[in-house]
């Protein structure tokens, strides 16, 4: 298995390449050149997972010294254990949305979906964007089961109103947010308003605007096994491992920005009005919170006004750094690049407009 | 090419799995995540674990099955040496009729972004990071929320001293219409974090008694920080157990607050289990 390269996986392999993160990431750049230009026949010798792994070990043997000095510096050590946290809090919500996804692949038929969304995609937007109160999960759910959704008929500008209601306005994250601000129930109010009005947008947008071809829908048919419980198990097992290497890209990212960027001085430019926004929303996509905490961080960030910290609360579950690494790995680096930024536009812009109304 | 075949893959479940399963199980998940989550990661760590050893299992079933094949088919045939060539074929056969299997790992060419989840395994297994400490609580400014609508708490037990979380003690100097606090001793347990460059309202505190606190994991962490009136100096993520009273003068009814307490005696500790409140 592991050192037969056939011509078909070598040819695959180079598909796939400008899907998926920057090279950088991999250490497989040079590899994947010196393919291209070999020819696929040839049966040259090329490091497989088995020499990786060993490699691996053997540098962490010999730089074990370094790597303890390293980690014994309080930046760094803070760094790992940030990275830590984000993992291990965010895995059970992205299992939780793996396991869902591949019930919706391997039991529910797709005629399912026919049925229970309206037949305009006018009107399946806002339905499915309100069906995101139902999944009590965060936004590490709700990329794979959206993901199984599109793979199963339901049309991508649906399922992407979904993907970023649900973590929004699902009722543990509302709960959560009108505990965080006793005696001010607009912020919940508020955060239900502005994060379904900004899902349901971005729906309509990529109904009006989306092409198809920017998007790159997960595919299943490969997938489906002999009976449906294999489908079940295989769907979960590659779909657990593919978010959640881009979730490792995503935390990664965060636990470095978080040691690096000062928030403190962040903070002290809280009291200008427009600049306050801008600093809320930035720091939502930097600190990458879990949408059930993060109206926690909001309510104790109290020299930032109502209306920016009620942007905080509606960009965090839809564009961080790790959701990016997310929707970049299910969807493809096109999708995330055009649909990130609009996101971002959005989401600020909403919730601007509906803190200016309610505050 | 480190491309991802089953058997990596059911590797790295097996391997994520495990560890999910031993944070979740052991004091170390304190460091990172929130008491109450823990059965989350729990149930994600035996899930992750069943799936690897299933696919192991599929793996062995197989490659069992395509044995047999390949021995049946060299049996019927009844020559030795071509039965060697068959059973080689008929092992690329099943690869190729299982197109399912062999397919996952390169057909979506991002698939080997999952070799990075060992990095997380390895962040455990190799370093184990501690519980964030001075150095996040000296980066941040201390946060005082309240937790009672009314500012008016209820009076303290009547011990002498009080145990009191920092939290609770910050609470209560910061918000509380009623000064509960006012002469009483209290026993606070903390770690030490030093001032920074900003937020030293009096010269001669030399530390500040702190304690951080968790919405969800270490990623949210806020810090609550309490000037150590009256204290020798000492260095940063000490922890102490400290007992005195409190000094009203700090700032009031604003989050961002920090109290004062007038130390009498300091003991230094080990660090606790939990380090956050």
């Amino acid at each position: 298995m592991v050192s037969n390269p056939t011509s078909e996986r070598t040819s695959e392999s180079e598909d796939g390449a400008d899907s998926r993160l920057p090279e950088a990431a991999h250490t497989e750049g040079s590899a994947n050149a010196d393919e291209a230009v070999a020819s696929p026949k040839s049966q040259r010798w090329r490091p497989g997972p088995v020499e990786f792994l060993l490699v691996g070990i053997v540098l962490v043997v010999v730089f074990r010294g370094q790597l303890e000095a390293l980690f014994d510096q309080p930046a760094w050590q803070t760094g790992a254990t940030i990275f830590v946290a984000i993992i291990w809090q965010a895995l059970p919500f992205l299992a939780l949305g793996v396991v869902l996804s591949g019930v919706i692949t391997a039991y529910i038929p797709a005629s399912f979906w026919q049925r229970a969304l309206p037949k305009r995609q006018g009107l399946a937007v806002p339905v499915a964007g309100a069906a995101g109160i139902v999944l009590p999960g965060c936004e590490c759910a709700s990329v794979p089961v959206s993901g199984g959704l599109m793979s199963r008929g339901v049309a991508p500008s649906a399922a992407l109103a979904f993907l970023l209601s649900s973590p929004a306005i699902n009722p543990v994250v509302l709960v959560s947010t009108f505990v965080a601000f006793p005696g001010v129930p607009q912020m919940a109010v508020g955060r239900l308003i502005a994060g379904l009005g900004a899902a349901m947008l971005m729906g309509w947008l990529w109904m009006r605007f989306g092409k198809n071809d920017w998007i790159r829908i997960p595919d299943r048919s490969h997938l489906h096994a002999d009976t449906k419980w294999k489908t079940f198990r295989q769907t979960a097992s590659h779909d657990f491992l593919h978010a959640g290497g881009f979730l490792v890209v995503g935390a990664l990212a965060a636990a470095a920005l978080n040691v690096l960027v000062p928030t403190e001085v962040l903070e002290t430019l809280g009291g200008n009005p427009v600049l306050s926004i801008l600093i809320m929303a930035a720091l939502a996509v930097i600190l990458c919170l879990c949408s059930e905490a993060d109206a926690f961080v909001a309510a104790s960030l109290t020299q930032f006004s109502l209306t920016s910290r009620l942007v905080f609360l509606v960009v965090g579950p839809m564009v961080d750094l790790k959701l990016i690494a997310l929707q970049g790995g299910t969807f493809g680096r096109s999708f995330v690049l055009r649909f990130a930024p609009a996101t971002f536009v959005v989401a600020v812009g909403v919730a601007s407009l509906v803190g200016w109304w309610l505050f | 090419m480190a491309v991802l075949t089953r058997e990596i893959q059911a590797l790295l479940l097996v391997m994520l799995g495990s560890a999910t399963l031993r944070i979740s199980t052991t004091d170390i998940f304190l460091r990172y995540v929130k008491e109450s989550f823990r059965p989350f990661p729990f149930a994600t760590g035996l899930l992750l674990l069943m799936l690897g050893i299933w696919a192991v299992v599929d793996i062995w079933r197989e490659d069992r099955a395509a044995r047999q094949a390949a021995d049946s088919a060299a049996a019927q045939d009844g020559q030795a040496p071509h039965g060697a060539d068959l059973s080689e074929e008929g092992h690329s056969n099943n690869g190729h009729s299982d197109a399912s299997h062999s397919d996952d790992g390169h057909s979506h060419g991002g698939m080997r972004i999952a070799w990075l989840l060992i990095l997380p395994v390895a962040a455990i297994a190799l370093i184990a990071p501690p519980s964030l400490g001075a150095f996040t609580a000296e980066r941040a400014e201390s946060t005082v929320s309240s937790s009672y609508d009314s500012y008016e708490y209820p009076a303290l037990p009547s011990t002498d001293p009080v145990p009191l979380a920092v939290s609770e003690f910050a609470e209560r100097a910061v918000w509380d219409n009623k000064r509960s606090l006012e002469g009483r001793e209290v026993e606070l347990t903390g770690f030490v974090s030093n001032p920074g460059k900003r937020g030293m309202s009096n010269p001669d505190a030399p530390w500040y008694l702190s304690r951080l606190t968790l919405a969800c994991c270490a990623a949210d962490a806020s810090a609550i920080k309490i000037e150590a009136v009256g204290a020798e100096p000492l260095p940063s993520d000490t922890w102490v157990k400290v007992t005195g009273t409190w000094l009203p003068g700090g700032e009031t009814d604003t989050a961002r607050a920090t109290p004062w307490i007038e130390v009498h005696s300091v003991t230094e500790i080990p660090e606790p289990k939990n380090t956050y409140e």
